[in-house]
């Protein structure tokens, strides 16, 4: 037992895990506090969510909801790894988004294979400016990056708002949005083709998922972040400088990693990973940028915070804690007899346990070190 | 200028006010307060849920909202201070007694509101988007200058602040344990208790800004804060963590928000409406008069003992 | 009549270390009494046990007659004991007055009575002719006066006994003159001051008597006037108990570190060369200006005038980059801070710092095999334990993580090895490790600079010696010729003798 408590992962894993429990045991009590029997709404939601297609429709749900997630959970994490909190993840989205949608309008010609990968950069490239105005000022100027991202949100929604309902916008209706994506800059949705869809990567069609479910090739692309994030992180020397930087930015800065540079090279990367989370908006669902759509999905980007302390940082952590989330979304349809926002309740839980699991383990942690 | 429209502005800025002076209380003390935003959230629903539960009921089991005694609406501007105090203890548990990080608390916390009000606003209003009309606060003043008395309190909660940090014993001891906890803990002042003390008048602060913005309306809407929380946090930078200063920046946030109505064609609303928020960003940055923090703003601390 | 202060056998151990043994302290009351010693003999200890910050493992502990039960900050205060630490418990943005009355203010109802605060603090000053601004914020006054503040704070909480730690160290030498002044009169008030320092021309200017510790020991209590300069340096530095190491004459060419009138911080010109092959050692009083050579001379910080040059290269306001490219190994003063990153691992702190050399870098990607490989060997070669270059930094022992920072620099084949309080807080077995290895560097040709309060291990390793005093070099010795208490009396400050 001993062995186990002193065990390093044991710290990793110990907190999420717990945090989990604890949050679940608080639904249970808040049901149970509306006069409902917890394991009886357990057997409903169970049923509910068997009820067409087995758990198809769900595990799809989950996906789909899970994939903005992982891009904007990175993102926090790249950042954190660098000693930095990017919260502005809704405003990287945003300007992502907004980029990537600019793209596939103007170069709506281009073939697929082209067009994907400009919309991609676009959003990239998006993401990554409006966060490294932060990252400058926080490596420059000493500003903290939380006040000046949250800022940042607020006039991203200003920005997005003026080009959409201005100089981009679709040529009629009251809608802020701006004219459809190219055909090629469409990304198909994981359980067949989108309609008019002509992609030219037939290969992701999944046929054991519905076609009606938004999850679409944009979890590829989420994926393959988190692994380039991780091969990123602790195989290359830049990746090696940011940690080092993170975990000891005087050893750093003595050992001759330059500070400022780190760290924006951080919340660069940080926000391009935010800004991805836009194609699947974009690309994957939408096919175009709309203003309040836009608003919405960014809005999502604060859970990106969660999933980065559920998943510790860690690339490997965030798919999970991505998907976790991801389902928490989805019980939140399928919750019949209690108020859906019981949902947010335990989001809101779980990341309050897991902090403080966390910060609970290190105290215990660097005690027997003293000791 | 018409006093209609000097009004509106005070209108706007009182919740703003109220958050912001809980910001200031809270920052000075060393912790910083994202958790502004959930904070008045939570006491705006706090607000009209007990304004709701006090109204008389007729035999048809609706509620007699015009009915209800002049006393009704004051038993809900107490629950949304209680409801502060509270988010703000969750806050000082979570950041001050386990010692996490106060940002992450914050965000949680702001999170746990929006759920928690549109939870509780399922349950009792059968609606998670918004509330039933609740009974009105009544309006006092002269002519256009007519507020709720909890939008009087955010006027007079300027100067109270002011006072209570730079005259009381409490206050001298609240800026103590923000600028230097070590210092201060040498000298028998406990930074826990005091940091406590500090997020429960600033939860019951923003609770207030909470309260002025649903009774506005005499009703809640889901998200009603809208940000405002943010919007405070930053005036109190803006106004270098100084009362004054963050009441100037509140009206100047206000004032750019309903200069949009007149600027309307002239310049792009937009513009007019980022402006308090690019400002914030350049005093941040530097560039426009250097701000200094609290020196133990954000910093846990960790009793020798 | 009782002592003020009489502790009787202390004893106090700390995990791995031991830092009083025995030690007996008494103080009269209404004397100056000054507590000298060299780092780590254990004054810092003695007197933390004495306000109630640590209780003693053992020995008994009387203020004015009436012995200590319970040690805690409060009931030192209350039994009538004030510290005045050196690095101050200030509250910058605060007026002197607020200062000094937190946690006991004068009140009018829940207000603070600031003109009441005010005429305390002002009167308090003109009881102890110690006259200072009540209404100044503290961080626009100069160190001295700050200095006075912190000693008006415990005054004000009626403390009887005062104890300054090292109360000089961040003074002018007038600052100082006009300190000793203030200590005479509160003698003359009754107080009792004990004060830390290892300046001998001070505790001779200022103090009545002198007790003197080293290593965890008392080694006697004299009254000033029986003593000179050269006989407390003695008492203060001892014996050597150092191991003999055979160390063959230096054989030192062409200059590889220029240094010519550099200065910066408390750092006030200095002019001096390092030859290849030889070990320079820097001996000084800390606080000297030590800190800002070692950092400037590992580019931490960019000198404000003068310069230096690595192998013809100037590089006196460059950053480390250029400094390690110009052939630069450095065993930082703070190993924990600076020289070490605590929850990487052995290997990955083996490497940082060279982690762009070719070897471990190819096209910005780590070359993993050969870290682990050279990881490996050098935990061999240098006896790190434990063997594992996966673990933690954080998890080895002080002397292990020195062995770590030793073995990164080392490997770094350098020019110019600049180390820094090498042996500060590392066991014995690692110390002698650590000196061959620097003598073997020297052997192999690098310029060794060697900063350190240790006089032995100055002694015992450096070819020509530097004493720093006051931020300039007080004077030039040559490593076999020195002696403790030659050295001893230009690192206080005295003539050479």
């Amino acid at each position: 037992m001993r062995a186990l408590l002193a065990h390093p992962w044991t710290a990793r894993i110990g907190p999420p895990v717990l945090a989990v429990a604890c949050a679940a045991l608080l639904g249970a009590a808040l049901v149970a506090a509306l006069g409902q029997n917890p394991f009886g709404l357990a057997g409903r939601v169970w049923g509910e969510a068997t009820r067409y297609h087995g758990l198809r429709d769900d595990a799809a749900y989950v996906i789909a909801y899970a994939t903005p997630l992982i891009f904007t959970g990175l993102g926090v994490a790249i950042a954190f790894r660098a000693g930095m909190f990017n919260i502005g993840g809704q405003g990287q989205v945003m300007i992502g988004g907004i980029l990537c949608g600019f793209v596939g309008w103007k170069l709506a010609a281009w073939p697929a294979w082209a067009l994907v990968p400009a919309c991609f950069a676009a959003a990239a490239a998006g993401g990554a400016a409006w966060a490294s105005i932060a990252g400058a000022l926080r490596a420059w100027r000493g500003s903290h990056e939380v006040i000046v991202t949250i800022m940042l949100n607020v006039l991203a929604v200003a920005l997005t708002e003026t080009l959409a309902g201005g100089r981009w916008k679709s040529g009629a209706g009251m809608m802020s949005q701006l004219p459809d994506v190219g055909p090629g800059a469409r990304l198909p949705r994981l359980g067949a083709w989108p309609e008019g869809s002509t992609s030219v990567v037939p290969v992701l069609g999944i046929p054991v998922f519905p076609a009606h479910v938004p999850a679409n090739a944009a979890i590829f692309l989420a994926l393959a972040c988190c692994v380039a994030a991780w091969a990123w992180l602790w195989r290359t020397t830049r990746g090696f400088e940011l940690r080092a930087t993170g975990l000891g930015p005087e050893a750093a800065r003595a050992a001759g990693i330059p500070p400022r540079t780190t760290l924006l090279i951080a919340m660069a990367l940080s926000g391009a990973l935010a800004g991805l989370a836009a194609t699947d908006l974009v690309m994957g669902q939408k096919g175009t940028w709309r203003q309040d759509d836009g608003l919405a999905f960014a809005g999502q980007a604060f859970i990106g915070i969660a999933v980065a302390l559920m998943g510790q940082n860690h690339p490997a952590g965030i798919v999970p804690a991505a998907l976790l989330f991801g389902a928490l979304q989805r019980l939140a349809f399928l919750l019949s007899g209690v108020p859906k926002d019981l949902v947010f309740i335990l989001q809101a839980a779980v990341i309050l346990f897991v902090v403080c699991g966390n910060e609970i383990f290190r105290r215990a942690l660097s005690r027997r070190r003293a000791a | 200028m018409t006093p209609e429209f000097i009004a509106g502005i005070l209108t706007v800025a009182a919740p703003l006010l109220l958050a912001a002076m809980g910001g200031v209380v809270s920052e000075r003390s060393g912790v910083v307060n994202i958790a502004l935003e959930g904070t008045m959230l939570a006491s705006a629903f706090a607000f009209t849920a007990v304004t709701h539960a006090f109204e008389p009921v007729g035999p048809d089991g609706r509620h007699l909202v015009d009915a209800a005694g002049a006393w009704v609406p004051f038993a809900g501007v107490a629950a949304g201070l209680a409801c502060g105090v509270l988010v703000s203890l969750l806050h000082a548990l979570v950041c001050i007694r386990v010692g996490a990080n106060q940002v992450v608390s914050g965000i949680a916390i702001n999170i746990l509101a929006v759920g928690a009000t549109q939870f509780a606003c399922t349950l009792v209003f059968e609606s998670s988007s918004n509330s039933a009309r609740v009974a009105s606060l009544p309006r006092w003043g002269l002519g256009a200058f007519t507020f709720t008395p909890a939008a009087w309190a955010s006027f007079v909660a300027v100067p109270v602040v002011t006072l209570l940090l730079f005259r009381t014993v409490f206050g001298l001891r609240l800026r103590a344990v923000g600028e230097n906890p070590d210092a201060a803990e040498t000298l028998g002042v406990r930074p826990g208790a005091i940091r406590t003390a500090a997020l429960a008048l600033s939860g019951a602060l923003a609770g207030l800004g909470g309260v002025v913005l649903a009774a506005d309306v005499s009703q809640f809407v889901q998200n009603m804060t809208a940000g405002r929380g943010y919007i405070a946090l930053a005036a109190v930078i803006f106004g270098k963590w100084n009362p004054w200063g963050a009441a100037a920046a509140c009206l100047l946030f206000a004032a750019a928000e309903k200069a949009q109505v007149p600027l309307q064609g002239k310049i792009p609303p937009q513009l007019a409406q980022s402006l308090p928020y690019l400002l914030t960003i350049l005093v941040l940055a530097g560039f426009v008069g250097r701000a200094r923090a609290p020196a133990a703003l954000g910093k846990p601390h960790e009793s020798s003992r | 009549m009782a002592a003020a202060v009489e502790m009787v056998g202390i004893e106090k151990r700390f995990p791995r270390v031991v830092a009083n043994v025995g030690v007996n302290l008494v103080v009269e009351e209404g004397e100056i009494h000054a507590l000298a010693g060299e780092n780590g003999a254990g004054k810092s200890t003695l007197m933390k046990i004495l306000c109630g910050l640590h209780a003693p493992d053992a020995g008994v502990v009387r203020i004015f007659g009436r012995e200590v039960t319970d040690f805690r900050p409060a009931a030192a205060i209350a039994a009538g004991i004030g510290m005045v630490h050196q690095h101050f418990m200030q509250v910058p943005t605060l007026t002197v007055a607020e200062n000094v009355v937190l946690g006991e203010e004068p009140r009018r109802g829940p207000f603070f009575d600031r003109r009441r605060a005010e005429e305390r603090v002002a009167e308090l000053g003109s009881r102890f002719g110690l006259p200072v601004d009540p209404r100044a914020r503290i961080e626009d006054l100069p160190v001295g006066l700050q200095q006075r503040v912190e000693i008006l704070k415990v005054l004000a909480r009626g403390a009887r006994v005062l104890i300054l730690d090292e109360p000089t160290a961040v003074l002018t030498p007038q600052e100082s003159e006009s300190l000793y002044a203030t200590l005479r009169s509160l003698k003359s008030q009754g107080r009792t001051v004990i004060f830390i320092s290892h300046k001998l021309r001070e505790v001779r200017a200022a103090a009545d008597r002198l007790t003197v510790l080293r290593r965890g020991r008392t080694v006697g209590t004299v009254p000033i006037g029986e003593v000179d300069e050269a006989k407390i340096a003695e008492m203060m530095i001892g014996r050597p108990v150092l191991f003999e190491i055979e160390k063959t004459p230096a054989a030192p060419a062409g200059a590889v570190l220029e240094v010519r009138d550099l200065a910066g911080g408390r750092l006030r010109g200095v002019t001096f060369d390092v030859r290849a092959g030889e070990i320079v050692g820097v001996a000084g009083v800390e606080g000297n200006g030590q800190s800002e050579l070692v950092e400037i001379l590992s580019g931490l910080r960019q000198a404000g005038s003068g310069t230096a040059r690595l192998r013809g290269r100037e590089l006196s306001r460059a950053g480390p980059a250029a400094w390690f490219e110009a052939g630069l190994g450095v065993i930082p003063e703070d190993r924990n801070l600076r020289g070490l990153i605590g929850e990487m691992s052995v290997a990955d702190n083996l490497i940082l710092g060279r982690h762009r050399q070719p070897r471990y870098s190819r096209a910005g990607i780590v070359a993993g095999a050969a870290r682990d490989a050279d990881a490996a060997g050098l935990v061999e070669r240098f006896d790190i334990r434990p063997a594992d270059p996966r673990a933690e930094a954080e998890s080895l022992s002080g002397g292990n993580r020195q062995k770590v920072v030793v073995a990164r620099e080392l490997s770094r084949v350098p020019g110019l090895l600049v180390a820094a309080h090498p042996t500060r807080g590392v066991d014995v077995g690692a110390i002698e490790f650590i000196h061959r290895s620097i003598l073997a560097e020297r052997a192999r040709g690098a310029a060794v600079l060697l900063v350190s309060s240790e006089l032995p291990e100055i002694l015992a390793l450096a070819d020509r010696i530097l004493v720093l005093c006051g931020g300039a070099i007080a004077g030039e010795v040559r490593g076999a010729e020195a002696t403790e208490r030659g050295l001893g009396v230009l690192m206080t400050g005295g003539a050479p003798a």
